[in-house]
């Protein structure tokens, strides 16, 4: 059953984000390639007076890509949050919650697919930054391989904790902000009446007391690594991931279990 | 399509009276095979728990009889259905004079409008 | 034997709202069983506490003797009142959802009803007019072989014709393992193929007789009935 809860879930995202990846995929070149067009020499020649109006677009054509790249990656968290929200809390909830599959696997199928669509997401905007980047000239592909001798030549493992402490700290953290949607979604929708507006208080509560309890945290570690003595720069960021990292995973637990239940037992659509 | 039923009676009753009604009428023949309860319902557009009732008042009166393995027959008996048909007969002709007499006709007006009427 | 369907002492509030109040009945298979009332009397509540969108404040409901589950949502087919498919959705791929989660969708019946109706298979739902779209849903629901199937006001907004069709399909559907739940308020429609009748009334249980019963014992209609009981 969750099999078929991901494929299906797969295809109702995919038919927009993939589209709106393709769609920024597409806008790369393009963008990247009258940029390129309009710094040229050929563009000179149209200079009447001073003003070129092919010059004045390429600024555009900068911040139309800006933009692109930006919307890509949030429009895809959005259009995945508001998939969550009419899914789970609209009418079409009647359809989800009557299916013959436990409540978890609901959230667990939604939330492995938005969090597959996030990453995709931001892998593509860096293909489409390296892309836009490699048509005006900022690199070419020999620097790869002089890029990949430089890797060589570090000590990877004097930057394996500090790289895996940072993946934990994204992966976790993505984690734990897509459950929060859902825990949000499971307690507000209860607002009678205004479910999206209980959603969205509730998340701020969330947020809120989510950040009292990284400062506490915060200042906590601080403290303690203040007593024992201290360390360089980069020690001091990786063992500040550390609290990060364990209140996202514990966090992310609550908001698992909250959603869980609230959808399970205390549905009211 | 539905068999036309009035709201003041119940539905079963009205549904004996209808399958009576095309026993004397002929359109069921002795010893035809009726419809399956299922069938019969859908067509009158009623419950088929309704139907079933419908069917067992008829088996009651010998109407009907089922045998188990083919099905829901009209009776062979036609003396059973000439008498009903005489006494449904008899309810519209009583009927009729109660009627006709309420508008003061005499016996003698009232043969000589039949007789008019039959030819 | 445990009935299909069985609430005992059932209320849900909300707030301060009492929606269903000390409701209790059993419904046994085979049934077509009328859930009348006018509208907010508790029958929309009830049919979504039967089919575990709402959970009880007090009392509980049973299906087949357990609590709304994994197991009593694959025997209950619902058809709610409103719009529930996915929009971009054609009838092809809301065939393929269906037969996907639901063990006992029965495809080929699916099909042969879109087709009597002329419903092309790739006809999407944001495509199609208020009137297909119903009877999509429709159509969606009555090829599931469930139990008990809890219909929420299937025929009101709708033509004569297609109401006739919706009532057919519904007799065409029953069977003597399942028993079938409909909610409305448009009673003269629906009278002749009821068995039983539930009236609710300011969320109580009302009246709970079959259609017979009341007719001979009241001399009038269910309709006239719920005229009488419910008169403004």
């Amino acid at each position: 059953m969750l099999g078929k809860l991901f494929k299906h879930e797969f295809r109702t995202t995919g038919r927009y984000i993939v589209t709106l990846l393709v769609l920024l995929i597409v806008v790369t070149p393009l963008t990247a390639l009258y940029l390129k067009f309009s710094t040229s020499d050929v563009i000179d020649k149209f200079t009447i007076n001073n003003f070129n109006i092919f010059k004045i677009f390429s600024v555009l054509s900068v911040l139309v890509y800006v933009a692109a790249l930006i919307s890509a990656v949030t429009a895809t968290t959005i259009l995945l949050i508001y998939n969550i929200y009419k899914s789970m809390v609209t009418s079409q909830g009647y359809l989800t919650h009557t299916l013959p599959v436990p409540t978890s696997y609901i959230i667990i199928s939604k939330g492995v697919v938005m969090f597959v669509w996030k990453v995709l997401s931001v892998i593509v905007a860096f293909i489409s930054l390296m892309i836009f980047t490699y048509i005006l000239g900022v690199w070419h592909f020999d620097d790869i391989a002089a890029f990949i001798k430089e890797l060589m030549k570090l000590n990877l493992s004097d930057y394996m904790p500090s790289m895996i402490l940072l993946a934990a700290t994204l992966i976790f953290g993505t984690i734990q902000k897509i459950l929060m949607y859902f825990a949000s979604f499971a307690v507000g929708h209860r607002m009678n009446g205004h479910p999206f507006l209980g959603s969205v208080i509730a998340y701020i509560i969330g947020s809120f007391i989510l950040s009292i309890i990284s400062a506490i945290a915060n200042t906590i570690t601080n403290f303690a690594f203040i007593y024992t003595g201290s360390y360089g720069l980069t020690d001091t960021i990786d063992i500040m991931m550390i609290p990060a990292i364990i209140i996202s995973i514990v966090s992310g637990v609550v908001f698992y279990i909250i959603s869980v239940y609230m959808f399970k037992n205390k549905l009211n659509i | 399509m539905s068999w036309e039923l009035t709201s003041d009676r119940p539905i079963y009753i009205q549904l004996v009276e209808h399958i009576k009604f095309d026993i004397i009428s002929g359109r069921y023949k002795p010893g035809d095979k009726i419809e399956p309860v299922r069938e019969l319902a859908i067509k009158a557009s009623v419950n088929p728990n309704t139907m079933q009732k419908a069917m067992a008042v008829l088996e009651q009166s010998g109407l009907i009889y089922s045998n188990r393995t083919s099905g829901r027959f009209i009776t062979d008996d036609e003396e059973l259905i000439t008498a009903l048909k005489a006494s449904i007969a008899e309810a519209y002709c009583r009927d009729f004079i109660t009627k006709i007499r309420q508008i003061g006709y005499s016996n003698d007006e009232i043969r000589d409008n039949l007789n008019n009427y039959l030819i | 034997m445990t009935p299909l369907l069985e609430c005992r002492t059932l209320t849900k509030k909300y707030g301060n709202t009492l929606a269903l109040n000390n409701v209790s009945f059993t419904l046994e298979r085979g049934r077509i069983v009328g859930l009348l009332g006018p509208n907010a009397s508790g029958k929309t509540t009830l049919i979504k506490l039967i089919n575990g969108l709402l959970t009880p404040t007090s009392g509980e409901v049973l299906i087949n003797g357990m609590r709304p589950g994994i197991e009593s949502k694959l025997s209950v087919a619902y058809l709610p009142d409103t719009m529930f498919l996915n929009d971009w959705m054609n009838v092809k791929q809301l065939i393929n959802y269906y037969s996907d989660f639901y063990s006992n969708f029965d495809v080929d019946k699916a099909y042969d009803m879109l087709k009597r109706l002329n419903i092309d298979e790739k006809m999407r739902v944001k495509a199609m007019s208020k009137g297909t779209k119903e009877k999509v849903q429709l159509i969606l629901t009555m090829s599931r072989n469930a139990d008990l199937y809890c219909l929420d006001e299937p025929i009101g907004g709708v033509d004569p014709a297609s109401r006739d069709y919706i009532l057919s399909t519904i007799l065409n559907n029953y069977n003597e393992n399942g028993s079938i739940l409909i909610s409305t308020h448009l009673i003269s429609d629906v009278e002749q193929i009821l068995d039983d009748v539930l009236m609710i009334r300011f969320g109580c249980l009302y009246i709970h007789k079959t259609v017979d019963e009341i007719r001979e014992e009241k001399h009038m209609s269910v309709d006239e009935l719920f005229r009488e009981v419910f008169r403004c």
